[in-house]
């Protein structure tokens, strides 16, 4: 499994092209496949991304990689990820706070990755903050109320 | 063409086994009880009649490409056959062919080899994912 830059460049390009794209990555080590999971599925499903990912599967079948595959999939996949790690998160222009510290770019927040934050509670949270009319606001969020994800209603109180 | 007939009838013991499984389903809401689950045979069925589907095409028309060596694992023959219909088909179906095989291939390995089975969701997926596999291939390779 030594494709891991390769991986992160195909991650990069996904955000250049499509930068409201958040991308997670897993591998699964039975199929020996890279997964690339891409939100939002409204991006994913489009035509526009499917030709752009066909390009990527050319890419990877040109490196001549033998014993392992790369998936593209959506949270609408059949595949689902267990501990992805976040690759990709479109730039915003907000500060968030969470114990003192500071993340000027929701990028950072792939440090959070390692903590208990269920995927795709830690995703609907996101777009709560980046579509939350104090988007450019300081938010604080102490780190037990992330961490009390999956679900709308916690992120809901604090965006309010 | 046994390898077309063969896919054939993998995808023929899919509906079979759904269809089991839908009835398993109704007698277990009227009776209450636990009964056997009939989600991972159909789902190695589903990959089965992609995969042959797939051989099939190599042997047939990629006859250069193809190798029947047993020892050559899935992941190859797989990448022998997306090597040579990239230039066949549309790019959308290219992504959605590529897709289909490898999460298929990964569903296929995880309910053959791990504890986990399969979910009712998980089932309908793939039947998806199996149908588009078919519906592509012999609406955009015009030999097929």
């Amino acid at each position: 499994m030594n494709n891991a830059p390769l991986i992160k460049e195909f991650a990069n390009k996904i955000s250049a092209n499509f930068p409201s794209t958040f991308t997670w990555y897993e591998y699964n080590a039975l199929s020996c496949t890279h997964f690339l999971l891409v939100e939002p599925v409204e991006i994913y499903d489009s035509k526009v991304f499917k030709e752009f990912g066909a390009d990527l599967y050319f890419d990877w079948l040109k490196n001549g990689i033998e014993d392992e595959d790369f998936c593209l999939i959506s949270s609408d996949s059949l595949t689902q990820l267990d501990q992805p790690e976040l690759l990709c998160a479109p730039k915003n222009e907000f500060t968030l706070h969470i114990d003192g510290q500071e993340f000027q770019d929701v990028r950072d927040f792939g440090v959070l990755t390692d903590a208990t934050i269920p995927c795709e509670g830690f995703v609907d949270f996101i777009y709560l903050i980046e579509f939350d009319s104090f988007k450019r606001e300081t938010l604080e969020v102490p780190t037990q109320e992330i961490t009390y994800f999956p679900g709308y209603d916690t992120g809901y109180s604090l965006a309010a | 063409m046994s390898l077309l007939i063969k896919s054939q009838e993998n995808k023929k013991a899919f509906l079979l086994l759904k269809e089991h499984q839908q009835a398993d389903n109704r007698y277990e809401e009227v009776d209450g009880q636990n009964n056997v689950c009939f989600r991972a045979p159909a789902i190695h069925c589903c990959y089965y009649s992609c995969f042959q589907r797939l051989l099939f095409i190599l042997k047939e028309y990629f006859t250069e490409h193809f190798e029947e060596d047993p020892k050559i694992g899935h992941g190859t023959q797989i990448k022998t056959f997306l090597n040579c219909i990239g230039g066949l088909v549309q790019r959308t179906s290219y992504f959605e062919l590529d897709t289909a095989l490898k999460e298929l291939k990964n569903l296929r390995n995880t309910v053959d080899y791990k504890d986990d089975l399969p979910t009712s969701s998980q089932l309908s997926k793939a039947e998806d994912y199996m149908i588009r596999f078919h519906s592509i291939l012999k609406r955009e390779l015009p030999h097929e």
